[in-house]
């Protein structure tokens, strides 16, 4: 008997096609998001309808990967066994340039140097199972 | 609002209370508790089980079907799931005032229930384990919360309060008051998991972090329980056992994007943002009317949030407001008289409900709000859905 809220796997698990698509991106190592092709409104997380034009038609466009830190929070109780080996960690909530969000590991930072506005950007780490999960370090050049 | 509502208010009104013992390890499934509870709110309303026509509950544990067939209930006129969360029980009083100023409905059975602490996190001999579905969310956890170990709502409400706490430097020593408000007031609660654990200042700062900026005391309990209370006409509440508790307004508020908190242009317009102007204004009454207050307290900081959308204070000036006692027995706002989440049990804000009954019949016990006539019950749910129900006597 699983509950799903408290025993995560850590892979991402599409549930439809555009999951699945924003994924695959990132297994070539690339963060994609969602364009409005009628307004050009950048959207994250992935969805069928143009929230800002209500337009259905969109493509995939690759992000700089940059971005500031939004918020943050770390953890120091795994709420799941596959993280009892890494915590504390820190989850970020990334205001990207691109004017969307999205949550990430830290990497290449202490935590307790986390700030609104740090400006960071994309890095890749491999999943155990295949695939590419984006994270985020402190940004290296301006 | 607008000329073309139904006009709920005063129709309705809470007319029976139910609960289980609170426990930590109950030996038997969440179904068999709401049950027990409902049998409990029934008999304090002194209808008969064949009187209740309507049944509304979280999509969870057990159905409205299974609840009509134990109750023998054969004509069961309305029945409606909720699926907001924690903000499941005090929607569906507004659901329920709804049926019933429509004449869909005259005696409504609103209840909740669950093994929070045996099941939820199983515990190695849980002998009824239990699956939470949270259909409106699991795309955005499993996709992009979960991969990094944001795997629980500790994690995820940690990102609103530290943005809140970093914007406007709100001390830990408030979200310390909110924790020892709740502590306080469990003593006195003899239903409260806590009672004789009493809780200083001290004792809050130094409990360890779980999710920063979230130590262990800003957390609620995990409890394995059940709560219902018997929503009727108004015209006929007068005539049962207890006096009644009338529900003057109330109103269901959802953030925006309600299935992702990382995207919403403005994080702390949480769902109450929403609902609370809605529910004042259907009272014709403010904020500062209220004599106590019962605020969802799954974590600390999330009454803070709750307090600045409600208006009880300026944005980033809920530290202000909250020190020195505010939300305290014998301060301006007495807040969650039977201990809240965090101190008396996590029956989904449904014991909220419960409390603000008994404060508005008189039966407060050594928490009694001194001429309590007038509470607010607040309900936090999924990513932050907030709703509002105002209560009189």
């Amino acid at each position: 008997m699983t509950d799903t809220q408290f025993i995560p796997n850590p892979a991402p698990q599409p549930t439809n096609y555009l999951d699945e698509q924003f994924w695959e991106n990132c297994a070539n190592k690339i963060l994609s998001f969602q364009c409005c092709h009628d307004c050009e409104t950048w959207r994250h997380i992935p969805r069928f309808m143009c929230a800002n034009c209500g337009s259905p038609n969109w493509g995939w466009r690759e992000s700089h990967g940059r971005g500031t830190v939004y918020t943050w929070t770390v953890c120091h109780m795994p709420m799941s066994p596959h993280f009892e080996k890494d915590f504390p960690y820190a989850v970020l909530v990334v205001d990207m340039e691109e004017g969307v969000r999205i949550t990430a590991g830290l990497r290449e930072l202490d935590y307790r140097e986390l700030k609104v506005g740090l400006p960071v950007e994309v890095i890749f780490e491999p999943l155990e199972g295949g695939g590419y999960l984006p994270f985020f370090r402190p940004r290296k050049e301006a | 609002m607008s000329d073309n509502s139904l006009d709920f208010r005063d129709k309705a009104a809470i007319v029976g209370i139910g609960e289980t013992d609170y426990t930590r390890g109950a030996l038997r499934p969440s179904s068999e508790m709401i049950l027990e509870s409902t049998r409990i709110a029934i008999a304090d309303a002194g209808l008969k089980n064949t009187d209740i026509d309507g049944i509304i509950l979280p999509p969870v544990m057990i159905t409205a079907e299974e609840i009509a067939a134990n109750l023998g209930i054969e004509d069961l006129r309305y029945s409606a799931s909720i699926n907001m969360g924690g903000a499941s029980p005090v929607t569906a009083l507004q659901t329920a005032a709804l049926a019933i100023s429509a004449g869909i409905a005259n005696n409504i059975v609103v209840t909740v229930g669950w093994n929070g602490s045996s099941a939820l996190r199983p515990k190695p001999n849980a002998k009824f384990p239990e699956v939470i579905s949270i259909p409106a969310l699991e795309r955005t956890l499993q996709n992009y919360y979960f991969p990094y170990g944001s795997a629980s709502p500790v994690q995820m409400y940690a990102w609103i309060a530290m943005r809140h706490m970093q914007t406007f430097g709100v001390s830990h020593e408030a979200m310390g008051a909110v924790a020892l408000a709740c502590r306080r007031h469990a003593q006195f609660n003899d239903k409260a998991t806590t009672r004789g654990q009493e809780l200083d200042m001290e004792g809050y700062l130094n409990s360890r972090w779980i999710s920063e900026p979230f130590r262990l005391f800003d957390c609620c309990l995990e409890t394995d329980g059940a709560c219902t209370v018997i929503v009727s006409r108004a015209d006929q509440a007068k005539d049962l056992r207890h006096k009644p508790a009338y529900i003057m307004a109330a109103a269901e508020g959802h953030p925006y994007p309600a299935d992702d908190i990382a995207n919403r242009p403005d994080m702390f317009h949480i769902g109450l943002s929403n609902s609370a102007p809605k529910a004042f204004a259907m009272a014709g009454l403010k904020p500062t009317d209220m004599d106590f207050l019962q605020v969802y307290d799954c974590f600390t900081y999330v009454v803070l949030l709750q307090l600045e959308a409600m208006g009880f204070c300026e944005q980033g000036a809920v530290g202000e407001f909250v020190k020195d006692g505010t939300l305290e027995i014998d301060g301006k706002f007495p807040m969650n008289t039977h201990g809240g989440l965090h101190s008396q049990a996590h029956v989904w804000g449904l014991n909220h409900v419960v409390e603000a009954t008994r404060q508005l019949r008189g039966d407060g016990g050594e928490v009694q709000v001194k001429d309590a006539e007038l509470g607010l019950v607040t309900g936090w749910g999924d990513f932050g859905d907030g709703s509002l129900v105002i209560l009189r006597n």
